[in-house]
């Protein structure tokens, strides 16, 4: 039998000590986030500023990293782009989530509007994240907003689905029925009893969708639709690289680890939080 | 049965109605002006006046609408900027190697996914589960256009085994077929193993776990049937549903992955497409491929009927 | 035609009934098949498979007859009489004409801003006389008339069928029929993918050896299919494992990877075969100001942008001249650019001239390589001393559109743009866009000078060496004092190629034949 199941939501902190692999998770970010949230202090070289008779240069005490084709110092570029991928996950993250709250609140409360709401929600759904983001930057442009935006809502779905259910659950307990029966409002019904309910599961998929934003800006910066080049961003870095690729495979390999070890601990940061914090939704998804 | 048949695709109809309506929203909410988006760059005023009447961008937004849905309906999903061909004869075009990567890429998902994850659910805990599950998570986190880099620089740069870009088609031999699609494939599958082993495993251990597993050991069936018969077959159904959810990530994949090995497929007409500001094609092509997905789901609704005679609606 | 038909048999003797083939790789991606519409070079280089011309320029840069076989000049140098060579023939079969000729040089004037313009203006009557013969008759002296013809650089003054030619320049063929050495295979194009093309039979070349873009052409396959792979270390890697045959632009970062591979030639297609250059918008401030323009060029250093986008020494050559330095009228008078900068003097300019902080838009194109480093360091160059920058980045495609808008920058204009040009466009005193300064000139910039334009007219009428040496001298000087644009150094171009194909014609743009043996 799944013993998940058994487990009560523990309290984090001792949890923390005894899981190896979300205590790696946890200690990989925090490093990865202080690097880059830290960028300008501890790098000396700007990551704008050109040098071309410096580059290509490989790993040095001077070039932490090395440089790239324009002679620019590898270390602060990803760092730098590390910093705006972590900013960005975080307002898409936090976007999302109150959008999806919200929608999914009216939808697992109020029966009218569920059946309208999902049907919306499902044709969101229907249309590729990646492909819906790379339409509403053509037509908007890479500015922060539309990036964020682009980004947000084809992760606000699936959120939604997953207050919905938890609404829908709790909206049957005895608690909520006799509360509504002595007359309290509808929002503070909402508000002390259902929300509370919804949280632990929604920051669980708030790490998730950090990571898939970090991905998805990622890649559109490789394709070359992201932010304008001049700010350093992983995946376009990567992209430009690409082209010295077997020259200097240093220009795609520093961002590309870098990408993938801040993705990966945001995941196994996820994944821990998720078996600690929703057991429920944990005997659902994976196990 | 044909009433449960009719009742799916009634439900189908609005979610593509509900797709349509993004699309149009989106060009129409949009800053900037919407005739010179589709018109292009290039076009003369008089060629950008052109496109306004004929999409009615100059009507109120209800007429838009119907013009823009009946459109559609006929099969229209506008032109190209830049050849003036039809965005649906583009697609038409491009198709082939677009499903031939995808197809490889399920297929090889599935040999490889169902079995890691059933033999992970049975050793549950054991060594091979959780270097099963690190990979999976590893997976997840490196970006595939990382993952298409290095495999490139091993296998074709520095061992020569396999080509860096190209695509053939099946045509011209399957051997020369695989040669090309042999890194494209993995590239593109691995994120979608990583997902499809995680759901089997996690739905192999419910069911495991469940009453009539425990029965069918008692009363002395062999483990093999137990897995096969009575496991797998009532895991099926959340796997199945699994691979229809995540075709939008396989879509997303294929993009990249296109871009990546140079294959001339739909992923990379809509990166060259927003590149060239061609927009009529950027739009069609996610119409296309969005309505692709919710067929295949429909497909996969109805296929719940055979695999899990307890589903009734 | 036997000849045409036995050229590659008896060179592959083993292969005599197998059709050969090749895949070659150009510098950008084809989508516009009208070679007149746009003078994108990609698709230059496809008109030369299809099209032919009348006359050709050879290595020496002489104009040579190449569809004319005999031609009449008068005395006075005004009338022109003009004899096709008989049994030339388009791909449908039709033989072509002289009313085939008119029509399409008609439609090239008609859309050359600057040669096929000039001997329009110049033309009093252009007229078919005959099946195979047709004159012109200039109404003002005109003594670059073969030149004009012979011109190599886009738009080329390519031959097509007289019921297409009618078509008006600004209006997009839609049928690609040409009389050139191969065919084009409409059914497989796929535009910004592939196209093919295949020899065809009915061609008749010239007698004479191949000399750069003159005589004789020799198709060298049967069949020839052009793909397009975006990515340059990719496309590097399928030249050497064999899967194309031939790669137009290596990038100078990835020649040592073909330096040496085996059966893999790499070639240069000449020293100082492309330049860079910077072009200021002078219709808006801050740069419709001369002194502002000449502040900005002292912060410029030609050393920093070839070392951004060449990298190697060996490839780049630092080159101040208007007119290339590889034009036989090159001098470096006024190009402070190529020497170190002296930023204290560069901002002293700046505050003289009375520059009040207004922005400087740098447009960005941002998926071609070849060129991709060059705006950051202008970008660099013009901060330092003191102008406030803003690069834009885009596609090349929004570039050219964006670079026609005359409004301000803050209304989607712009005041900065670079180009990597091919020699070949810059070496002419008189064909050369950056250097037009009449009055209507459409090539962005907008750079009016009248001194400048009396100096081109009096250097296309000259008929005499001393005279366009100092004239070309003048030109010079004028640039650099007006800023009409920035030459920002030139580089070699390389091409990679299997060594099958080494026989064909040395040129600096990539041509697809052989010699007639």
């Amino acid at each position: 039998m799944n013993t998940a199941v058994l487990d009560r939501p523990r309290s984090f902190w001792p949890a923390l000590t005894r899981d190896p692999l979300m205590f790696t998770g946890l200690a990989l970010l925090v490093a990865l986030v202080g690097l880059a949230m830290l960028a300008p202090l501890i790098t000396w070289h700007d990551p704008a500023t050109l040098a071309p008779r410096m580059r290509l240069k490989p790993v040095s005490l001077e070039y932490l990293l090395g440089t790239d084709s324009l002679g620019r110092d590898l270390f602060s570029r990803v760092l730098y782009g590390g910093r705006l991928s972590i900013t960005l996950a975080a307002l898409v993250s936090v976007i999302s989530v109150c959008a999806g709250l919200l929608l999914g609140l009216l939808a697992g409360y109020f029966r009218r509007l569920d059946a309208v709401v999902m049907r919306i929600i499902d044709g969101i759904m229907a249309i590729p994240g990646l492909l819906l983001a790379i339409a509403m930057v053509a037509l908007g442009g890479a500015t922060i907003p539309t990036m964020v935006t682009a980004i947000a809502i084809p992760e606000i779905p699936r959120v939604a689905r997953l207050v919905r259910s938890v609404v829908l659950s709790v909206r049957e307990e005895p608690y909520v029925e006799a509360s509504l029966g002595m007359g309290t409002p509808t929002w503070r019904v909402l508000w002390r009893h259902v929300l509370p309910s919804t949280i632990n599961p929604l920051v669980v998929q708030a790490t998730f969708i950090c990571a898939s934003a970090i991905l998805i800006e990622a890649v559109l910066g490789f394709l070359g639709l992201g932010f304008p080049p001049e700010i350093p961003s992983l995946g376009s870095i990567i992209s430009e690289g690409r082209a010295f690729f077997q020259r200097a495979p240093w220009i795609v390999l520093f961002p590309g680890v870098f990408l993938a070890l801040l993705i990966l601990s945001v995941n196994l940061f996820g994944d821990a939080l998720r078996d600690r914090l929703d057991p429920r939704m944990a005997r659902q998804r994976k196990g | 049965m044909l009433n449960l048949i009719f009742k799916r695709v009634l439900a189908a109809i609005p979610v593509m109605l509900v797709v349509a309506t993004v699309v149009f929203l989106l060009l129409r909410l949009a800053p900037g002006d919407p005739a010179r988006v589709i018109a292009g760059d290039m076009a003369s005023e008089q060629a950008v006046a052109e496109v306004r009447a004929e999409m009615g961008l100059d009507r109120p937004l209800p007429t838009q609408y119907l013009l823009a849905m009946g459109a559609l309906l006929k099969g229209d999903l506008g032109s190209s900027i830049i050849s003036k061909d039809p965005v649906a004869t583009l697609i038409g075009q491009r198709l082939g190697p677009t499903m031939a990567l995808a197809i490889c890429a399920i297929l090889l998902t599935i040999c490889a996914a169902i079995p890691l994850g059933v033999f992970s659910a049975w050793w549950h805990k054991g060594l091979f589960d959780r270097i099963t599950l690190a990979l999976t998570v590893l997976a997840f986190s490196v970006p595939a256009f990382v993952v298409g880099y290095l495999l490139i620089l091993v296998f074709s740069v520095k061992l020569n085994w396999l080509p860096v870009q190209g695509y053939a088609e099946l045509a011209s031999g399957f051997g020369t077929f695989l040669y090309h699609m042999a890194l494209p494939t993995i590239t593109l599958a691995t994120v979608f193993v990583a997902l499809i082993t995680r759901i089997t495993r996690g739905s192999m251990l419910e069911v495991l776990g469940e009453d009539f597993v425990r029965t069918a050991r008692a009363k002395g069936v062999p483990e093999r049937y137990v897995l096969y018969r009575h496991a797998l077959r009532n895991a099926a159904v959340p796997i199945v549903t699994v691979i229809g959810l995540a075709l939008t990530t396989l879509i997303s994949g294929v993009v990249v992955t296109e871009t990546i090995f140079n294959i001339p497929g739909v992923g990379r007409l809509i990166v060259d497409a927003v590149l060239a500001r061609d927009y009529p094609v950027v739009q069609g092509t996610i119409l296309f491929f969005s309505f692709v997905y919710v067929f295949i789901n429909l497909a996969i609704d109805l296929l719940y009927v055979v695999l899990d005679p307890r589903i009734r609606y | 035609m036997f000849l045409a038909v036995a050229g590659p048999l008896a060179a592959a003797p083993t292969a005599s009934q197998a059709e050969t083939s090749a895949k070659f790789v150009m510098h950008a991606p084809l989508r516009v098949l009208d070679p007149i519409l746009t003078s994108a070079y990609v698709t230059r280089n496809h008109g030369y498979l299809v099209y032919d011309t009348l006359f050709s320029m050879d290595a020496a840069g002489r104009p040579q007859p190449q569809m004319v076989e005999s031609w009449k000049v008068s005395e006075d140098g005004m009338a022109y009489t003009f004899k096709l060579r008989p049994g030339l023939v388009f791909h449908d079969g039709a033989p072509v004409t002289a009313d085939d000729v008119v029509a399409s040089l008609q439609r090239w004037e008609a859309g050359d801003a600057t040669i096929g313009n000039r001997l329009k203006n110049a033309t009093a009557e252009l007229a078919a006389s005959g099946a195979d013969t047709f004159t012109l008759k200039l109404k003002t002296p005109y003594g670059l008339v073969l030149e004009s013809l012979a011109k190599e650089s886009s738009p080329v003054p390519f031959i097509m069928p007289k019921r297409i030619a009618s078509a008006p320049a600004s209006q997009a063929i839609t049928e690609t029929v040409g009389s050139g050495p191969y065919r084009f295979v409409q059914a497989d194009f796929q535009a910004g993918v592939k196209a093919t093309y295949v020899k065809f039979s009915g061609y008749v070349p010239r007698k004479e050896p191949a000399s750069a873009f003159a005589g004789g052409k020799v198709a060298k396959v049967d069949r020839l299919e052009l793909v397009n792979i975006p990515d340059s270390q990719t496309a590097v890697n399928a030249l050497r494992n064999g899967e194309i045959d031939f790669l137009e632009d290596v990038p100078p970062d990835l020649m040592p990877q073909l330096k040496d591979a085996k059966g893999i030639a790499l070639k240069s297609y000449g020293k100082n075969s492309n330049m860079f250059t910077l072009r200021m918008n002078w219709l808006q401030a801050p740069f419709n100001n001369v002194k502002v323009r000449r502040a900005a060029l002292a912060a410029l250093y030609q050393q920093d942008y070839l070392d951004a986008q060449i990298g190697d020494p060996e490839v780049y050559q630092v080159c101040g001249a208007v007119l290339t330095c590889v034009s036989p009228y090159a001098s470096e008078e006024g190009a402070t650019q190529i020497k170190a900068p002296d930023l204290a003097h560069a901002r002293k300019l700046l505050k003289e001239s009375g520059y009040a902080g207004e922005k400087v838009v740098v447009l960005h194109p941002t998926d071609l390589p070849i060129f991709a480093n060059i705006a950051p360091v202008t970008a660099q160059a013009l901060r330092s001393i003191g102008m406030n920058v803003e690069i834009q980045s885009m596609d090349w495609a929004t570039l050219l559109s964006r670079r026609s808008k005359k409004e301000g920058v803050d209304e989607g204009g712009w005041s900065i743009f670079q180009s990597n040009m091919s020699s070949l466009d810059l070496i002419s005193a008189v064909g050369n866009p950056n250097l037009d300064g009449r009055a209507r000139t459409t090539y962005p910039g907008w750079t009016h000078d009248e001194v400048m334009d009396s100096l081109r007219n009096r250097f296309a009428a000259a008929r005499s060496e001393d005279e366009r040496r100092e004239l070309a001298l003048a030109i010079q000087r004028r640039n650099y004092e007006q800023v009409m644009y920035v030459p920002l150094g030139g580089y070699s171009k390389f091409k990679g190629y299997n060594a099958k194909f080494a026989d064909l014609v040395d040129a600096p743009i990539p041509l697809f034949w052989t010699s007639p043996k």
